[in-house]
């Protein structure tokens, strides 16, 4: 359970307010009109936002003071997911290891992953050369070897037409399956993830958000 | 341990300022009365310093913008040698400009006098600044120029949207270096003078330590200059990011320049070609008799630049990847040109008698001084793409877990990479060019070419020295020219 | 093997504790152009010794540079300063006697100084170039108040022919000098920092005159051979630079220090320094190139050391504030 008990922060004039829990190997859609906070939900939990008071709760542990790197989130921000300037391979193998640096098993799982995500031919190229739909594989497969049990996205697939975007959400809904993963995601089209959603997150305003079921 | 990493300049420059206030008072030399010194005299070197400095360095900024607008829009196959000459301008040896600026401009207009003072400026810093506002401005984003496209918006909007906020972000710290240098010049503002009225801080400081062996003097103009060299940091030195630069890693070098690209460059290489036209004419109205020790200075000077570029480099690198940008440690930036180089070398120096290492020394101070001097010239642009990539990609390393290590080998190296040749050989070539500290520490044995321009300069070897001149010009500009040709390489791989 | 040689250099400061003698001088000197190589080779043929030059900025940098290492100075003779910086450079107390006799020595003026050697001196001039200029002043006074010719010249403050050219005007105008300064600067197309400056803006045809020495026109002669270049010779005499030497108390090898003293005023010694130093030997019978006979040889003026080191700072102020109008 990923609990967010009365979890308060701060940017700039804005206040936020968030209090809900999400069952493990759910999916949380987040979603409400923009401005209202919903990144800033995600930069809470990952830690870059400071708060003021409330804890974030996994499995019954405060996560309020952990660094990021010991949260347990893998995370696919709006855009700058992959380091461009670096090959594919780098950055997959940045999910495996945080130093880049691979032992022979963990070589294995790369490639398998990357054949999995059909991106075994773009390993040695420069990330920033691929197309869109290819970066979104890319990072998707990163998130895969990354293995953590919860995964933020914040509208990861925006940019995106609407097939790369449904294929997209298909890669997620598998990891998630296969993994075991627990989803947080923000979106703007709550009408696209409907289905794959367990649980919906609605912002009224920045420190009145309702929980429902989907 | 990046953060250590990112203190270690701190550390040097502050220690570097200790060292020397020591030295300093352990000066034998006796000053008068402190009072003594607040005269009609000092309000008024006060005065020219500033006013000086403000001239050069707001016409070094007025006069680069136009040419780096113009270069800069659109990446062109020849670039690289033309940016190459333009850092080659910047660190000619200042009597080479001093004469060249006499030879050219002496009919137009007196140029002992303020005027020449500041054309003098403006040949040694118009190019540095047109390099760095190039490099700024190579970097807007081309997602923004596209849609700005699409928009149908005007040149002007276009300007305005794209390319002024970077201007403006990069005017301040371009401006406060350019003024920096100039506030501290010696040559040229002693030279093209015309008499005691037109006097600076920096030349009061030298002439305070020299025949008045006065420390006192010295430190009291050295203090001024200082305390002016911190306000300007203070009330100009913040740096704005408006994070709207990308690196147009997609984009490809075209073909050739446009026209207009061509006029710019045809200008400015003309206009700054005429100083030189005087020293290649001197150089060559001689066969080159040589000099039995040419292949030594070589040696010695290339040797004592390599050391002070590693160095600074290394500094410019660590101190780039501070946080630390407040308003009271960005004078750090700025290095050793804050206070009068003078002082500094007098008292380290002194301390090195002291320590009786005075001749142990002299090769390491050479490099550590000339390092310092140089690392604020090539600071700027490795900053800005440091932060660059670290606005981007801080969130994804960080939630990635990646270590320090991890960090500097993938993320911050490669940003800086294409700078690093250019960055580490103009720091070099400056350090080549140096007389002053090596001049002033007293040469042991080892000779470099500087010096050895000089000494044939006061044996009335006047071709000589500007043929070792001319060779010494020929050799950075190979290094420079290297330099950018192997950046953009690696800009564009 | 860029290391090894690193390390060479690095270890200089061996050569020079090894080196028998270490000499501070400036740099021109020390240079392949100046006195220094054909002095050394010479005279460690002939103690079979070793022997260092240092060179420094130049002679005000040396006398700086004595005062801040004291006691500890590691070098045994100190040579290249001027008669005007003899007072100063006595008062620490550092030098030792050289118990020479010169009386056999021709110089501007008798010189009686038990720590200082003279070993070449030169008067200061304006030179001119004769192509150029036609109506050449006779006198300082001329130039300062009739003559409509431009002048560059070196700031007291820095450089010894600054101020000499300070000490001359002082010698000449003496109560009036700051009138004199005043006019002057009318014609003075730049104050330089030092003689290199001032003589290179002079030859590129910045100014009509330049102030330098009265053998200027002997290199000119000797490797231009070209004889336009000469120095205007004035009526009130032309004040002088006596270079001298002299070792230091604190020297480890005082014996062979002042060996190299008398050295210096021995033929051999005194041969060299006409054709590379541009200066007057001070030895009647020294070979000098033949360009120096066509030099000019004038009127001596000159001011006792104590003197000028009692007067400087308020002469120079005086120029400060004269030249500043």
């Amino acid at each position: 359970m990923l609990e967010v008990q009365d979890l308060v922060c701060r940017l700039g004039t804005h206040r936020f307010h968030w209090n809900f829990s999400v069952p493990e190997q759910s999916f949380l859609a987040v979603t409400g009109p923009s401005g209202l906070g919903k990144s800033s939900l995600l930069n809470a939990l990952l830690g870059f936002l400071p708060s003021e008071s409330g804890r974030i709760c996994w499995r019954q542990q405060d996560l309020s003071h952990a660094s990021v790197a010991a949260r347990p989130f893998g995370v696919l921000f709006q855009r700058d997911n992959l380091f461009e300037h670096l090959s594919v391979e780098k950055n997959l193998s940045l999910g495996l290891s945080p130093s880049g640096r691979l032992s022979g098993v963990m070589q294995e799982q790369l490639l398998e992953a990357a054949r999995r995500f059909q991106i075994d031919d773009l390993l040695k190229k420069r990330a920033g050369a691929l197309s869109g739909g290819q970066q979104q594989r890319v990072a998707l497969s990163r998130v895969f070897l990354q293995n953590r049990p919860v995964l933020l996205l914040d509208e990861p697939f925006s940019s995106l037409d609407p097939g790369l975007r449904r294929d997209g959400l298909d890669w997620v809904q598998e990891l998630q399956r296969e993994q075991k993963t627990t989803i947080v995601m923000v979106t703007h089209h709550l009408a696209e993830v409907r289905e794959a959603a367990s649980h919906v997150l609605e912002g009224v305003s920045s420190d009145q958000w309702t929980q429902y079921p989907a | 341990m990046i953060q250590r990493l990112a203190f270690l300049p701190t550390a040097v420059i502050l220690l570097t300022l200790a060292l020397a206030g020591v030295g300093l008072i352990l000066h034998p030399g006796q000053g008068g009365a402190l009072v003594s010194y607040f005269d009609a005299w000092f309000l008024q070197i006060l005065k020219f310093s500033v006013l000086q400095a403000t001239l050069s360095a707001v016409g070094s900024v007025l006069l680069a913008v136009p040419f780096a607008l113009i270069l800069a829009t659109r990446p062109f196959r020849q670039q690289w040698l033309i940016q190459g000459l333009m850092n080659l301008f910047f660190i000619m040896p200042v009597l080479t400009v001093v004469l060249g600026v006499v030879a050219v401009f002496n009919d137009w207009f007196r140029v002992f006098s303020l005027t020449g003072i500041v054309v003098a400026h403006l040949y040694l810093n118009v190019p540095y600044a047109i390099r760095l506002f190039w490099e700024r401005l190579s970097q807007y984003s081309q997602t923004h120029a596209q849609v700005a496209v699409t928009l149908n918006m005007t040149a002007w909007q276009r300007f305005r949207v794209l390319k002024l906020p970077i201007l403006i972000d990069a005017f301040r710290p371009i401006f406060v270096l350019i003024f920096l240098m100039c506030f501290s010049s010696f040559t040229v503002v002693l030279t093209l003078s015309g008499g005691p009225a037109n006097t600076n801080l920096e030349v009061a400081v030298f002439q305070s330590l020299k025949l008045d062996f006065d420390p006192k003097g010295a430190a009291f103009y050295a203090f001024f200059h200082g305390l002016i060299a911190f306000l300007i940091l203070f009330f100009l030195g913040r740096r704005d990011q408006f994070g709207i630069e990308f690196n147009r890693l997609t984009e490809r070098q075209h073909a050739t320049a446009t026209d207009t690209q061509w006029l710019a460059i045809a200008v400015l290489l003309f206009v700054l070609s005429l100083p030189l036209f005087g020293l290649t004419v001197d150089a060559l109205s001689a066969p080159f008799a040589g000099s039995s020790r040419f292949g030594q200075a070589l040696t010695t000077s290339l040797l004592l630049a390599l050391g002070s570029g590693v160095l600074a480099t290394v500094l410019a690198l660590c101190r780039s990847l501070s946080k630390q940008q407040g308003r009271f440690t960005r004078f750090l930036d700025f290095g050793l040109l804050v206070l009068p180089m003078m002082v500094i070398t007098t008292g380290l120096l002194l301390l090195t008698l002291k320590l009786h290492i005075a001749f142990k020394m002299t090769f390491f101070l050479i490099i550590w001084l000339n390092a310092l001097m140089a690392m604020p010239l090539i600071i700027t642009p490795l900053q800005s793409r440091i932060q660059l990539y670290h606005r981007r990609y801080q969130p994804l390393a960080e939630s990635l877990g990646m270590p320090a290590r991890t960090r500097l080998g993938l993320i911050y190296l490669p940003a800086v990479l294409p700078l690093l040749p250019w960055a580490m050989v103009l720091s070099m070539v400056l350090s080549i060019g140096d007389l002053g500290v090596a001049a002033l520490l007293g040469s042991a044995q080892f000779v470099t070419l500087p010096i050895l321009i000089y000494q044939a300069m006061g044996s009335y070897q006047l071709v000589l020295a500007s043929q070792l001149t001319l060779i010494l010009l020929v050799i950075c500009a190979v290094l420079l020219l290297a330099a950018e040709w192997i950046g953009g390489r690696l800009r564009y791989a | 093997m860029k290391l090894k040689t690193l390390l060479s250099l690095m270890t200089l400061s061996g050569t020079l504790a090894a080196a028998d003698l270490t000499i501070y001088t400036y740099e021109s000197f020390t240079g392949e152009w100046g006195p220094g190589p054909a002095l050394e080779k010479a005279f460690e043929a002939q103690c079979n010794c070793d022997i260092a030059f240092v060179g420094l900025e130049d002679g005000v940098a040396l006398l700086n540079r004595l005062r801040l290492e004291g006691e500890q100075s590691q070098a045994d003779i100190i040579l290249g300063l001027d008669d005007g910086l003899v007072a100063e450079t006595e008062a620490l107390g550092l030098l030792a006697e050289h118990q020479q006799s010169l009386s056999d020595l021709t110089l501007p003026y008798r010189w009686s100084n038990e720590y200082f050697v003279p070993y070449d001196y030169g008067h200061f001039a304006f030179v001119y170039d004769d192509q150029r200029v036609s109506e050449v002043p006779g006198s300082l006074k001329e130039l300062v108040e009739e003559s409509d010719l431009s002048v560059i010249y070196q700031d007291p403050r820095l450089s010894t022919p600054g101020q000499g050219l300070m000490l001359w005007m002082k010698s000449v105008f003496g109560a009036d000098a700051a009138d004199a300064w005043t006019q002057l600067q009318e014609k003075t197309v730049t104050v330089t920092p030092g003689w290199s400056e001032a003589y290179s803006l002079f030859l590129e045809g910045n100014s009509d005159m330049v102030l330098s020495y009265v053998t200027s026109p002997a290199y000119h002669i000797s490797f231009e051979e070209t004889e336009q270049y000469k120095a205007a010779e004035f009526a009130e005499g032309h004040y002088v630079q006596i270079e001298v030497a002299s070792a230091l108390k604190s020297s480890g090898n005082l014996p062979l220090a002042r060996d190299f003293l008398a050295f210096l005023v021995s033929k051999p010694a005194q041969d060299v320094f006409g054709g590379t130093n541009w200066m007057w030997p001070v030895l009647a019978e020294a070979e000098t190139p033949a360009s120096f006979d066509k030099l000019i040889s004038p009127e001596t003026l000159y001011f006792r050391s104590e003197d000028v080191a009692a007067n400087r700072k308020a002469w120079i102020r005086e120029w400060r504030n004269a030249a500043s109008q």
